[in-house]
This record gives structure tokens, sequence and C-alpha cells, in this order.
């Protein structure tokens, strides 16, 4: 097995926490350089279409520019996008990830993929000595690939986009996830919330009241 | 830049500096954003008892939350509803505002609801009126009102007052302040030819609370004030021009959709404060 001579970025990403954890990578990219931003309520929007590699245009093509997503639904979203499968199928080939049953129950059963011995020490390998291809200078997104969204030294926007609480009070995203896998203790975490606004932004704002009415077409008012 | 608490009657400036729309779907970013010294919410959009934690978090940063409402209708023949004065009122006090706002427009006429700010005839009849409902407003409010010129897509043929005419009155008879919309002199430049410096010098500028700025666009040779689109040269001159004239209390970008990146908001309020200590034709 002849593992890829660098990963990239992105590809660390998934061998470390799955394709969610390259959605959150990416996503911490555009937060971080201003392309998206979030609200307080944890949803993300685009403030500007403009990405620097594929999995970020997967992940602004899954924000949409329609409307707003929280960051679970940009990783259901983004996660059946090919340029996200096409990581996990870099890995496969190459001998990190495998899909073989023996290995997934004995790693974290009932997950599409596991590590190898030979992704193990990979990863092992880019934590010691992290990828910058791919990495965009400035952001804390290398850090998130390899430990986590938890990494995101802004805490203001981590906890908006990662650490929302879902109404019961208990943090959300603790639950594995299709794209994930028990890869190397990292958790496919981050926040699964779901559902509308619950947030503390329950104004019924926002399309159909003054903000937008007002200032729309020819009111002219405003 | 602190405001001042003022209290009603009085005529005392405040000095709110540049500040922007709050928007639910922009609260972060305006909480984030350098030179931010005050925001706006539309009343309607916040319920005084659950004050969204964003303004929550802008008050506590000694930033003025200005409620600005858009449906009490100071034009209609009927006086201002006592339900939505009440809440406005509270909205004031809920964000302890130095001031509110609101629109000399009607937006709904024998029960239908126009959905839109509609301009007022400026004849002596509606001027009474309007008198007659600003004066209802002031009694049911904690703080000065302040009222917004609009727009007009179209003049009323028996117009018997200029706006500055109507305005000048207005202020005279209730005491009331401005909150002056550029964006709409400018509007009213493009769609009905009205020179907007003869507008300024028409206007009753010492009342002047603060001033709206906005994008639009140009179609069809009409200026549609979208508050979507950046804010054209055109407007932050007007802006200049009356910085020449009156000591600017204070300018509020006006941003409702397609939210531009938080550099492009920022570089927007840069440009208004440039505008507004940059004397018009200096480099």
């Amino acid at each position: 097995m002849t593992a890829l001579l660098a990963l990239d970025v992105y590809q660390a990403a998934c061998l470390a926490g799955g394709l969610d954890r390259a959605v959150d990578t990416a996503v911490v990219a555009l937060l971080e350089t201003g392309r998206i931003r979030a609200q307080r309520s944890g949803q993300l929007s685009v403030a500007l279409d403009q990405s620097q590699h594929p999995v970020e245009a997967a992940v602004l093509a899954a924000i949409g520019t329609g409307g707003w997503r929280r960051i679970d639904s940009v990783r259901l979203r983004a996660g059946n996008d090919e340029r996200l499968t096409a990581l996990a199928e870099d890995l496969l080939t190459e001998g990190l990830l495998t899909r073989g049953l023996l290995v997934r129950l004995l790693t974290g059963y009932n997950r599409p993929f596991a590590l190898t011995a030979a992704g193990r020490r990979m990863l092992w390998q880019l934590r010691a000595d992290p990828p910058v291809r791919g990495a965009t200078a400035g952001t804390s997104m290398v850090e998130v690939a390899l430990h986590g969204p938890s990494r995101m030294p802004d805490r203001e926007l981590r906890k908006a986009v990662f650490e929302q609480t879902d109404p019961d009070g208990r943090r959300a995203g603790r639950r594995r996830r299709r794209a994930g896998y028990a890869g190397g203790g990292a958790t496919a975490g981050g926040c699964a919330t779901t559902g509308g606004c619950a947030g503390p932004v329950g104004c019924g704002s926002g399309g159909g009241c003054g903000g937008a009415g007002c200032g729309g077409g020819g009111c002219g008012g405003g | 830049m602190a405001a001042e608490m003022a209290t009603p009657g009085t005529s005392r400036a405040l000095d709110l500096g540049v500040g922007i729309g709050w928007r639910p779907e922009i609260d972060l970013s305006v909480e984030r954003l350098p030179g931010v010294d005050f925001v706006e919410v539309v009343a309607e959009n916040i319920h005084p008892g659950h004050v969204p934690e964003s303004l929550q978090a802008l008050r506590g940063r000694g930033v003025p939350v200005l409620p600005h409402g858009v449906t009490l209708s100071l034009g209609s023949a009927e006086p201002p509803d006592r339900d939505r004065l009440r809440r406005l009122a509270d909205c004031a006090v809920a964000l302890d505002a130095p001031l509110v706002s609101e629109h000399i427009a009607f937006v709904r006429a024998g029960g239908m609801e126009a959905g839109h700010l509609l301009p007022v005839p400026r004849t002596r009849d509606a001027l009474d009126v309007v008198v007659a409902n600003v004066r209802a407003a002031q009694a049911a409010l904690p703080v000065p009102l302040a009222v917004e010129n609009v727009a007009a897509l179209l003049g009323w043929p028996e117009d018997e007052l200029t706006d500055g005419q109507f305005l000048a009155e207005l202020v005279d008879r209730t005491g009331v302040r401005l909150l002056l919309d550029v964006a709409n002199l400018y509007t009213n430049r493009i769609n009905l030819g009205l020179d907007p410096l003869a507008a300024l010098a028409d206007l009753p500028l010492e009342a002047v609370a603060y001033v709206h700025v906005a994008g639009g666009v140009l179609r069809d040779g009409l200026w549609h004030d979208t508050h979507a689109h950046p804010v054209p040269a055109a407007v932050l001159d007007l802006l200049g021009a009356l910085s020449e004239r009156i000591q600017v209390p204070g300018v509020l970008l006006e941003r409702d959709a397609a939210y531009p990146s938080d550099a492009e908001l920022a570089a927007e309020l840069a440009a208004i404060r440039r505008a507004l200590y940059t004397p018009a034709g200096s480099p």
C-alpha cells in the first residue's frame, strides 16, 4: 500500500473525521475568510460565492444562495456531492480507508468506511506534520481538519455554528452520522440541530416582515 | 460615539455617528463590524418582551438601538392605531432607545393594507392630518419621534406644497424630528426630476435627527431603492452636500437583502464616514 505522497487538507479532514469533517473544514475556511456568514441561530448563508477548492465549491452550493442552512443540513447536502465523496474514494484507493466489514466491526460498526492500519499511521503522521496543501493561510482549517471544529479559535462563530444546543439544552450533533466513521478517536462531532429557527431570533423576521418588505422593490420608503 | 438620552420635547441633538440597520440575517455581522456606532431595528420585527440576544449584546456594549416603525401610517386619515403605538413605545423602552422613527406615509386606508409606504399628498388638508397624527404619536411615545421622508414614485396632481415646505411646517407645528433619507432624494431626482440640492435647501435641516442612506438599482430609467445594492456615489455625494450644510448627527446604512460580505459592508460604512467628513470637491 502506498499512501498518497501528500494529502491535501480536505483529504486529511476526511481521513480524520469523515466527510462531515471535510465539510466542517470548508465551512470554517469560508467563515474565516468572510465568504459565508453565520447568524447567532447557526444559520449559514453565502456572502461571496468564490471557492478555492472543489470541496469549498460543493459546500457553497450546499448552503445555496436562496436561503439559510445550518451546519447539519449543509453536511447532509454536501455529503452526497461528488466533490466530497471523491475524497473518500481517493482514500479508499490509497488503502487508507476500507469498506471491509471486519475492520468496520472492530473500529466502529455501522459506518460506511473505517481507517486501515495504514490510515491510522497516516493520520498520526499528519497530526505530527500537518498538511498545508489546499489550506488557506490565516485560517484555522488545518487544525479543524485534523482535530475538529472545537479547534476553531473564534469562539463566537464556533458557538453559533457548531455548538448550538437543542431545545432540551443538550448539545446537538453527538450522534454519529452516515458519512463519518470511527477514525483515530476522531468524532464526527458538531451540530446536528434540525428544524426551524428555534434560536433567540424568533421574531418572525426576515422575509415577510418589515425588513424585507420595507426595503423591497419599488417601495422606496425605508 | 455615545448617544445621550433625550427627553420628549427637547430638540437636543444626538451624536449617533455611523450605523447600520440591524437585521436578524446579519445579526452577528452587525455585532462584529468595525465602525458601527448605532443600529436601527424594524420595530415590527421584534417583540418588546423578547429582545433578540444580538440586540441585547449591542445594548450591553452601549450601542444605541433605534426602533424604526413601518406600519404606523402617519399619513392615514384616521389616527395612528393605539396598539401599534403602544408596541412602538414598548420597543423604545425595552431597547432604552434615545428616539424612535416612522415614515410620513400611509400604508393603509379604509381598512386596506397597501403593503407599501405611499407618499402623502402635499396639501394643506393632508398636512393638518399628519400634524394631528404626529401629535398623537408623540403623546404616546416616551422618547422623541423622528419622521422620514419617503420616495415618491409619482407626484400627486393636487400638491400645494413642496416636500420642504410640508416638512418645515410639520416640524414647526409639532416639534417632530426628521429622519432624512438622502437615497429617497436621489430616487426623486431620477424618477421625478426633482433637484435634491434644491430639496436640501428647502428642508428644515435643523430638525434632522439622523439620515438614511441605501443602495438601489436603475431599471428602465427608474431608480429602485432596493436596499439590496451598493450605495451609489451620487447618494454619498448628497450626504457630503448635507454635511456641508449641517453637522449631521447620525447616518444609517439600510441594507435589507442580498447581503454582501462583512468586508463590503464595512467598506460601505467607511465610505459613509468619509463622505461625512470630506468636503465635496476634495480629492
